[in-house]
C-alpha cells in the first residue's frame, strides 16, 4: 500500500485558492450592491400609483433612482415608508435638506401638470437643498426623509383658511381676477366645527399678501333661499367643477397672516361683521337697506316678538355704509304704493325696503335702531324755478346728482297761469349748486350716436320710473346767491343752449321741402360731425322751410361762398358696367338722414349765415351737365348705358323720355363738368349695340348695358346740347379719312361688309357698305381706301373679284386657288391694274367690276 | 487493484500495462497508481467552486431592458417569475440545471471525498461509484445556464425596445462550473476502492 499516494495533507497555503475565490465572490456581491446605489427611506402618507421596482425617482425629469420597496411604518399605520435606491452617480443629490414628493397627474382649472404620469404612473421627485454641486457634496448624507404632500416647485406662501361652513374640493384653486394664483392642498375638520384648509399662494403672486386681502368661497353652484330673496349663482364653468377660493383685494395694505377667515361669498366681504337690529312694527317682508338708492345693508335674519308684536330684523351693513350708523341715522320702510298719480314701479319690482338716511352729526353706535313710520323732513336750501312751460314738475319729485338724491321738489303751484315750483337742495349737498347751476329733467334714455360710436345711456332704474330732475353747474367756482334757477326741458336743450352761446354759430338753411330733417339731424363735413339741426320753421312768405343749424366754431371757415349743404339719405345702390356702387352716407345718415357740407376751407372769407339746403340730386346737377340725344327709337339704350370716349366712360344715360309730339326718344346723358370741353359743335355720337350675324358677334358688352354710346369730340365751337345719332354700329373705318368709291358688281360672288380689297395681295381697303344697285340687277359695294393708299385709286383702275376658292380643271392640268380665311367668309376684291395715266379718283367715283375670265 | 499488487501500472493515456516507472514505455505519459494529490486538489477546487456559487446566485444573471427599463433578475428571481407566470416546466428545468445540479455536484463530490477518506464510509463505495459516473456524465451540461444567457444576449438585441445583457452573475457562475468540473476531473474514483477493500475483489 505504500505505493499508493492518497494526496492528502492539505496545508493552509493550498486553502488560499478557495479563500481568494471566496474573497472575490464576496467582493463582487458587495460591489454590485454598492454599485446599485444609495438606499434611502422616505415616508409618505399616500403611496397610490407607486410600484416597487418600477416607480422611478426623478430629479427634474431625469431618473436618478428607483422605488425598491414599500413598507408600512411600524409606529404609524397611516404612514408608508418607501425604500428608494438612488443610483450611484446621483448619490450626491441626497443630502440633508433634500426634499422628496410624489408627482401625480394634476388637473387644475388652469393647467394639467405631470401629464406624463398618466402614461407612466406616478413618480417620486426629489430636489436637493442647493443647485450647486460643490456645495452639495460638502453636506452630510441623510438616509431618512419625510415626503412632502405637495410639490415644492410650487414655492409660495402657505397659510390656513378657516371656514365656518361648506366644503371645497381638495386642490381647489385660489383665483384672483380669473387667474389661478394658488391652491388648497389639504383640509381638516376641527372639533369646533370649523374647517381648516391649508392653502398656498404661488410664489409669483406673493406680493398680493401685502395688500388688504380677503378670501371668499366660490361655490360650484350657489343657491340661497330665504323668505326675503332667492339667489342662484353660477360661477364660471371651470370653477363649477371644483369650486374654488376667490381672492378679494381691498384698498390699503396688509401683512401676510398665518390664518385667514374664509368668507362665504364675495358679498360677505363687503359687509361689516356686526349685526345690527332694526325694530319695526311693520310686517312687510324687507330684505335690504337702501341709502341713496344704493344697497347699504341686507337683512340676514328676522325674529318676531309675539308679546310686543314687533319684528326684529337683523341687518348686516356694508363696510362703507357702516359709519352712517354713527351719523344719526334714521330708517323707514318704503312700500310699493299704487295710485293713479304715483305709480312707483320700482318698489313694485323690488318689494319694500328699508330706506336709510342720516341727519348728520355724530352719534353713538347702537345695537338696535327703530324703524320709523314716516320719513323725517330734511332741511335744505329752498329756491324756486324760473318758469318754463315745457317742463312739468311734480311735487315730491327728487333732485338727483349722479344718481344720488340731493334734493326734492317741495311744492308746485299755479300762479297766474304759470306753474311755480319750489325746490330744496339738502344742506349737505349745497356745495354742488351755485348761480351757474341749470336744472333739467332726467331723460330716462339718452341716445348718442356718432360716426365712431353708438352709446346709449340709461338712467338708473328708479329715475327712469320715478323721473326726477338733475342739474349742471357750469362754473363750479361761482358763488351761490340766487334763489331762482332756470330749468330746461331736456339735457339736449341745455346742451344746445350751451353750444349756442359758447361753442359755435347758428346758421340758417332754407329749403322748399323738409326732406325728413329733424331736430338733431347731424351735419357732417366729409365724415366729421360738425354740427346739428336745432329747429326749423316754415316761413309762409317765402314759402320755404328755414332750418336753424348749429355749426361748431372750428368749421366756421367753411361757411363761405363755396359751401354747399345737401341732404344725404339712406343707402344708394347704383349698378353699372363698371361695378356696383353702394353709396353709404355717414352712420347717422343711415338712421335719420344727415346734412352734408361740402366746401373749401378759407378762414379769410366772410362767413355767410344763410345757405340753401339742396337735395343730393341738386348737388349732382351742380357737378354734372346734361346733353340730350334725340333718337327715332330707344335702340335698347337704358338708364345707365355709358357714353364712351377712348374706352373711358365719361357719362351715362340717366333718363329716357319719349317726346310724344315729335315722336322721338330723348335720352339725357349725364356727364361730369370736367368733360364739358368735348361737347362742342361738330361733336358726334354714335351707337354700338350688340349685333350677332353670320359675320360675327359684335359689342358683347352692350348686351348688359344695352348699347354703348361713343363720342367723337369736338373741342371748338359752341357748346352743343342736342345730338342725333350719327351712326349705328358703324364700320370701323367709318370715321377714317380716305377715298370711298363705289364698285358696281354683278353680284355673282358673295360680298359682305369688311371684305378686303387687295392690291398685289396687300390689303389696301375694305368694304364699308353693300347694297343692291338702284340701276340694274347688280350689287353696289362701297369700298374705303385709307389715305395712305388713295393714290392707287385712279379713274382707269380695274377691279375684279377675289376668288376665295377657285378650282379649274383643264386637260392634264389642275389649278387651284385658295384665298385667305377672311375672304372665304366675306369675299373680297382685287385691284387688278392701276392706271397711273388717269387722275386720282375722288370719293364717290363709281367703278364697274371687270367681267369674269373664263 | 491487481496492478498495485503486481507492482504494475496501467498507462492512463494508452492503457498499456507495464512495471512501475516514471513514464510509459509506449506513449511517454506520466505513470501513476492514483492521481497525485487527488483529494487535496478536489477539495480546493470544490471549495473554490462553492465560493463562486455565492455571487452566481446573489447577483443578477440577466438584465432585460424593456422600453428603457432595466429588469435585472437573479437565477432564483427568474425561477420565481416563471412560477408566477405559471411556466412550471421551464421553472423546474432552470431550477434543476442552474441551482440544484451545481450544488448537488459539490455535495456529491464531498461525499465521494468522504468515502475515499474515511474507512467507515467505505460501505457506500458502490453508491459512490454510481454517483461519480453520474456527475462525470452531467458535467458537460453544467454550462447550460451560461449558454442560455449567451443565446439570449445574442438573439435579443432590439435596441431601445428590448435588449438583454449578461448580468454580473454569469462570470462567477461560469467559474463555479469550471471549478466543479476540475474538482470532478481531479478526483480518482479508484480511491473509493482503496484501503479495507478486497470484499468485492475478484482475485
Amino acid at each position: 500500500m505504500k505505493g499508493v499516494k492518497k494526496g492528502r495533507g492539505i496545508n493552509w497555503f493550498n486553502l488560499l485558492i478557495p479563500l481568494i475565490a471566496l474573497g472575490i465572490s464576496i467582493g463582487m456581491v458587495v460591489k454590485y450592491y454598492q454599485k446599485k446605489g444609495l438606499w434611502v427611506e422616505v415616508s409618505f402618507k399616500d403611496v397610490r400609483g407607486i410600484t416597487p421596482h418600477q416607480t422611478p425617482v426623478k430629479y427634474r425629469g431625469v431618473e436618478v433612482g428607483k422605488v425598491e420597496e414599500i413598507k408600512i411604518d411600524k409606529d404609524n399605520l397611516n404612514l408608508f415608508i418607501l425604500r428608494l435606491l438612488i443610483y450611484p452617480q446621483y448619490e450626491y443629490l441626497v443630502k440633508k435638506g433634500t426634499i422628496f414628493w410624489k408627482a401625480t397627474l394634476e388637473i387644475s382649472p388652469d393647467k394639467i401638470s405631470n401629464l406624463d404620469t398618466l402614461l407612466k404612473g406616478s413618480y417620486i421627485s426629489l430636489l436637493p437643498p442647493t443647485t450647486k454641486k460643490s456645495e452639495l457634496v460638502k453636506l452630510p448624507t441623510e438616509f431618512y426623509f419625510k415626503g412632502l404632500e405637495h410639490p415644492p416647485g410650487e414655492k409660495g406662501y402657505h397659510f390656513v383658511l378657516i371656514s365656518q361652513e361648506g366644503d371645497l374640493g381638495k386642490n381647489a384653486p385660489i383665483v384672483y381676477k380669473g387667474v389661478q394664483i394658488g391652491k388648497l392642498y389639504s383640509k381638516t375638520l376641527y372639533p369646533d366645527g370649523t374647517l381648516h384648509y391649508k392653502g398656498l399662494i404661488f410664489q409669483p403672486y406673493n406680493y398680493l399678501l401685502y395688500r388688504n386681502i380677503k378670501f371668499y368661497r366660490i361655490d360650484p353652484v350657489k343657491f340661497k333661499a330665504s323668505i326675503d330673496s332667492i339667489q342662484l349663482k353660477i360661477p364660471s364653468l371651470r370653477l363649477m367643477l371644483t369650486g374654488g377660493v376667490g381672492l378679494y383685494v381691498g384698498d390699503g395694505g396688509g401683512f401676510p397672516k398665518e390664518k385667514y377667515p374664509l368668507y362665504s361669498d364675495l358679498e360677505d366681504i363687503q359687509y361689516a361683521p356686526e349685526v345690527i337690529k332694526l325694530v319695526t312694527t311693520s310686517k312687510q317682508p324687507v330684505s335690504k337697506v337702501v341709502y341713496n338708492n344704493l344697497i347699504a345693508g341686507k337683512v340676514i335674519d328676522s325674529e318676531y316678538d309675539v308679546k310686543k308684536d314687533i319684528k326684529i330684523l337683523k341687518v348686516k351693513f356694508k363696510k362703507e355704509f357702516f359709519h352712517l350708523l354713527q351719523e344719526n341715522p334714521y330708517f323707514y320702510i318704503q312700500t310699493p304704493k299704487l295710485s293713479l298719480t304715483d305709480l312707483n314701479l320700482k318698489k313694485l319690482i323690488t318689494g319694500a325696503y328699508i330706506q336709510m338716511g342720516v341727519k348728520g352729526g355724530k352719534s353713538k353706535l347702537k345695537k338696535e335702531y327703530k324703524i320709523m313710520a314716516v320719513p323725517p323732513e330734511k332741511r335744505g336750501y329752498k329756491f324756486t324755478f324760473l318758469p318754463n312751460p315745457k317742463v312739468k314738475l311734480k311735487k315730491g319729485e327728487k333732485i338727483f346728482y349722479r344718481g344720488v338724491e340731493v334734493g326734492e321738489i317741495e311744492d308746485v303751484k299755479l300762479v297766474k297761469g304759470e306753474l311755480k315750483a319750489r325746490g330744496k337742495i339738502y344742506n349737505r349737498y349745497l356745495y354742488l349748486v351755485n348761480d351757474s347751476t341749470i336744472f333739467y329733467p332726467i331723460s330716462p334714455l339718452e341716445l348718442k350716436a356718432s360716426l365712431t360710436q353708438f352709446s346709449m345711456k340709461v338712467a338708473p332704474l328708479p329715475q327712469i320710473i320715478q323721473g326726477g330732475i338733475t342739474f349742471l353747474t357750469l362754473n363750479p367756482r361761482e358763488k351761490l346767491t340766487t334763489r331762482h334757477f332756470s330749468i330746461f326741458s331736456s339735457f339736449s336743450d341745455l346742451q344746445n343752449w350751451i353750444k349756442l352761446t359758447q361753442k359755435g354759430r347758428v346758421i340758417t338753411l332754407y329749403t322748399p321741402k323738409l326732406h325728413g330733417i329733424k331736430k338733431g339731424t347731424p351735419i357732417y363735413y366729409d365724415t366729421f360731425p360738425i354740427g346739428e339741426v336745432l329747429n326749423y320753421t316754415f316761413n309762409p312768405q317765402s314759402n320755404r322751410v328755414e332750418i336753424k343749424a348749429f355749426i361748431r366754431k372750428k368749421y366756421l371757415p367753411y361757411l363761405n361762398s363755396h359751401a354747399l349743404f345737401y341732404i344725404k339719405k339712406g343707402i344708394k345702390v347704383k349698378a353699372s358696367l363698371s361695378g356696383v356702387k353702394v353709396d353709404i352716407p355717414p352712420a347717422m345718415g343711415l338712421i335719420q338722414g344727415a346734412i352734408v357740407l361740402e366746401g373749401k376751407y378759407n378762414p379769410k372769407a366772410p362767413i355767410r349765415e344763410s345757405f340753401p339746403l339742396l337735395t343730393s340730386q341738386q348737388v349732382e346737377n351742380r357737378k354734372f351737365f346734361h346733353i340730350f340725344l334725340l333718337l327715332p327709337k330707344s335702340y335698347s339704350l337704358k338708364e345707365g348705358s355709358p357714353l364712351i370716349y377712348k374706352g373711358v366712360k365719361i357719362g351715362e344715360v340717366d333718363n329716357l323720355t319719349l317726346d310724344p309730339q315729335k315722336g322721338v326718344v330723348k335720352a339725357s346723358i349725364k356727364i361730369p363738368n370736367r368733360y364739358r370741353l368735348y361737347f362742342h359743335t361738330g361733336a358726334k355720337i354714335y351707337l354700338e349695340k350688340f349685333q350677332a350675324s353670320i359675320n360675327g358677334v359684335r359689342n358683347t358688352s352692350a348686351l348688359i348695358t344695352g348699347g354703348e354710346l361713343h363720342l367723337l369730340p369736338s373741342l371748338k365751337g359752341k357748346f352743343k346740347e342736342f345730338y342725333s345719332l350719327d351712326a349705328i354700329n358703324p364700320p370701323p373705318t367709318h370715321y377714317k379719312r380716305g377715298v370711298r368709291f363705289i364698285l358696281h358688281t354683278p353680284g355673282t360672288q358673295p360680298v359682305s361688309v369688311g371684305a378686303p380689297l387687295y392690291y398685289k395681295y396687300v390689303e389696301i381697303g375694305e368694304v364699308e357698305k353693300v347694297y343692291l344697285s338702284p340701276k340694274d340687277e347688280g350689287v353696289d359695294v362701297e369700298i374705303f381706301v385709307p389715305e395712305k393708299y388713295s393714290y392707287l385709286i385712279r379713274k382707269g383702275d380695274k377691279f375684279r373679284y377675289f376668288h376665295p376658292f377657285k378650282f379649274s380643271a383643264k386637260f392634264l392640268k389642275f389649278k387651284m386657288e385658295m384665298g385667305t380665311l377672311p375672304t372665304l367668309l366675306r369675299g373680297g376684291f382685287i385691284l387688278q391694274q392701276v392706271d397711273y395715266g388717269t387722275p386720282k379718283a375722288k370719293s364717290g367715283t363709281t367703278f364697274t367690276l371687270q367681267p369674269e375670265e373664263d | 487493484m491487481r496492478d498495485i499488487y503486481r507492482g504494475e501500472v496501467i498507462c492512463p493515456v494508452c492503457g498499456h500495462v507495464q512495471p512501475k516507472g516514471e513514464r510509459c514505455r509506449y506513449c511517454g505519459s506520466h505513470l501513476y497508481h492514483r492521481k497525485p494529490n487527488a483529494l487535496k486538489w478536489g477539495i480546493i477546487y470544490s471549495l473554490t467552486a462553492f465560493a463562486f456559487l455565492i455571487p452566481a446566485n446573489l447577483l443578477p444573471i440577466m438584465e432585460v431592458i424593456k422600453l428603457g427599463k432595466v429588469y435585472s433578475n437573479t437565477i432564483i428571481g427568474g425561477i420565481i417569475a416563471f412560477l408566477e407566470d405559471g411556466d412550471y416546466f421551464i421553472a423546474i428545468v432552470i431550477f434543476v440545471a442552474s441551482v440544484l445540479i451545481p450544488f448537488l455536484k459539490l455535495f456529491i463530490l464531498w461525499f465521494l471525498f468522504g468515502v475515499a477518506e474515511f474507512d467507515k464510509w467505505k460501505r457506500y463505495r458502490r453508491v459512490a461509484t454510481n454517483l461519480y459516473k453520474f456527475i462525470s456524465f452531467i458535467g458537460k451540461y453544467s454550462m447550460l445556464d451560461v449558454f442560455v444567457v449567451v443565446l439570449m444576449v445574442s438573439f435579443i438585441q432590439f435596441g431601445n425596445l428590448a435588449e438583454i445583457k449578461a448580468g454580473p452573475a454569469v462570470i462567477p457562475f461560469g467559474l463555479a462550473v469550471i471549478f466543479t468540473i476540475l474538482a470532478t476531473e481531479q478526483f480518482d474514483p479508484k480511491l473509493l476502492w482503496d484501503k479495507g477493500g478486497g470484499k468485492n475483489e475478484r482475485s
